[in-house]
């Protein structure tokens, strides 16, 4: 009986942490975005020929989150029943555009118009070890551009 | 560099991640869960059933023996005289009981102060003291003794083996494929409830024959539920019925008395308990929950 008064409670208070987070986050990148649409991420390797005066620089970003019990549980049920892991979607998502938006913000503070050649790495940081609550690792880095005096890109 | 140009356009939200609300999900999930669990169980359940029928008593009792040893034989010598008194207690009853042929049932003595008797394999039962120290008659005493008989009738205690050792595995094997403990959690909770289920049908049929037992031995119900009635005017009923293993101690103080209405019953002597049993009256007894 205690154990499921524990459990149900850990459920409760994981989701609506969990989702009181989650919901401020995305609120949070997307407002972010908007601010940081006017830089360019550009997957291409080699800087075009045309743009020839411009300084570049190694830019970074990277973010750990976690997901909460009611999602881990969730999962859990899913890896039984197969299909779309919808709660680790959310999670995945908000990881990749938050260090996108840190990279931004890297490249924004050095005065960068563009970002070419962005790299996305992600790593589980509990690499699936049992009764540990996940999280995930995404890293994003890439080549920053920025126009130098009198050059005209 | 790019002033001349459009900035990025905005990315439409919602791409990657799915539209249905999480708890819905999760219901649909869980909800599957528990069926699948509940499959296993009633699906050993049924194995255990089928599992008794070959297995003789004669069966049983040599298995047991073979690899549990006589763990008894102990306590008899210790408590030759209440053990002779229990055991007759039990022949006697087991006598109006119609138990298959070939089955004995072997009583036994323990003098901890818990308020508990088992039925065990082979036609083992075993009282505490403890339990003694609650009636003060032996019809209450007898009601308890017909109780645990009728699980040995039944092949309760290998049933419940059965059972037992099928939904371990089988509950095992889905937590295991779930590769996570919260499904194990799930997996406990909801087998549980259906586990204890199993075992209080068990009770109830065990209860209804003691009464049937008790009122053929004495002819009269009066004093049949003295362990009950005692027990719950000490402890507040705990838990929820739904994961006790034993049914709430008032619905078996009442039927005990609805079998009563039915059969007539007025106002008999009660049969007093044997010197012997109750010169122990002065143990604290400690009640356990369960």
């Amino acid at each position: 009986m205690s154990d499921l008064i524990i459990f149900l409670t850990l459920l409760v208070i994981g989701y609506i942490s969990g989702s009181i987070i989650e919901k401020k986050h995305f609120k949070s990148i997307i407002e972010r975005e908007a601010q940081l649409r006017s830089i360019r991420v550009i997957g291409v390797k080699r800087v075009p020929e045309r743009f020839n005066k411009v300084e570049s620089q190694l830019v970074q970003g990277s973010v750990v989150i976690s997901i909460d019990y009611f999602k881990k549980i969730a999962a859990g049920l899913r890896s039984f029943f197969g299909g779309r892991v919808s709660s680790y979607e959310t999670l995945v998502e908000r990881a990749r555009r938050e260090a996108i938006l840190r990279m931004k913000q890297d490249a924004a503070d050095w005065g960068a118009q563009a970002i070419f050649n962005q790299k996305i790495e992600t790593a589980s940081v509990s690499q699936g070890a049992k009764g540990q609550v996940g999280a995930v690792e995404v890293y994003a880095y890439g080549t920053a551009l920025r126009s130098t005096k009198g050059g005209q890109p | 560099m790019f002033q001349d140009s459009e900035p990025h356009p905005e990315i439409p939200e919602g791409i990657n991640t799915s539209k249905t609300h999480p708890l819905s999900e999760f219901a649909y999930l869980l909800g599957g869960a528990a069926l699948v669990v509940l499959a296993i169980l009633f699906l050993a359940q049924a194995l255990a059933g089928v599992m008794v029928h070959y297995i003789s008593f004669e069966t049983e009792s040599a298995l047991y023996y073979q690899l549990a040893g006589d763990d008894f034989e102990g306590d008899v010598k210790e408590h030759l005289q209440k053990t002779e008194y229990l055991q007759s207690l039990a022949d006697n009853l087991a006598e109006l009981m119609d138990l298959p042929e070939g089955m004995v049932i072997r009583a036994h003595y323990d003098d901890s102060d818990v308020a508990n008797a088992y039925a065990t394999l082979a036609g083992n039962i075993v009282i505490y003291q403890g339990l003694i120290n609650e009636v003060s008659s032996e019809n209450g005493l007898a009601m308890v003794v017909a109780h645990e008989i009728a699980h040995i009738k039944y092949r309760d205690p290998l049933m419940s083996l059965g059972r037992g050792t099928i939904s371990i595995i089988g509950l095992a094997i889905l937590a295991g494929v779930g590769d996570s403990s919260a499904f194990g959690n799930i997996v406990n909770i909801t087998g549980g409830g259906l586990l204890a289920k199993f075992s209080r049908d068990q009770e109830s049929r065990a209860d209804q024959d003691a009464v049937e037992a008790i009122y053929n031995l004495y002819g009269t119900l009066e004093g049949a539920d003295e362990f009950f009635v005692n027990m719950s005017k000490e402890d507040a009923e705990l838990g929820v019925v739904f994961f006790s293993t034993h049914p709430a101690t008032d619905s078996r103080i009442e039927r005990i008395a609805n079998a009563g209405v039915a059969n007539g019953i007025s106002k008999f002597e009660l049969t007093p308990l044997p010197e012997i049993l109750s010169n122990a009256q002065e143990f604290e007894s400690i009640r356990s929950i369960d």
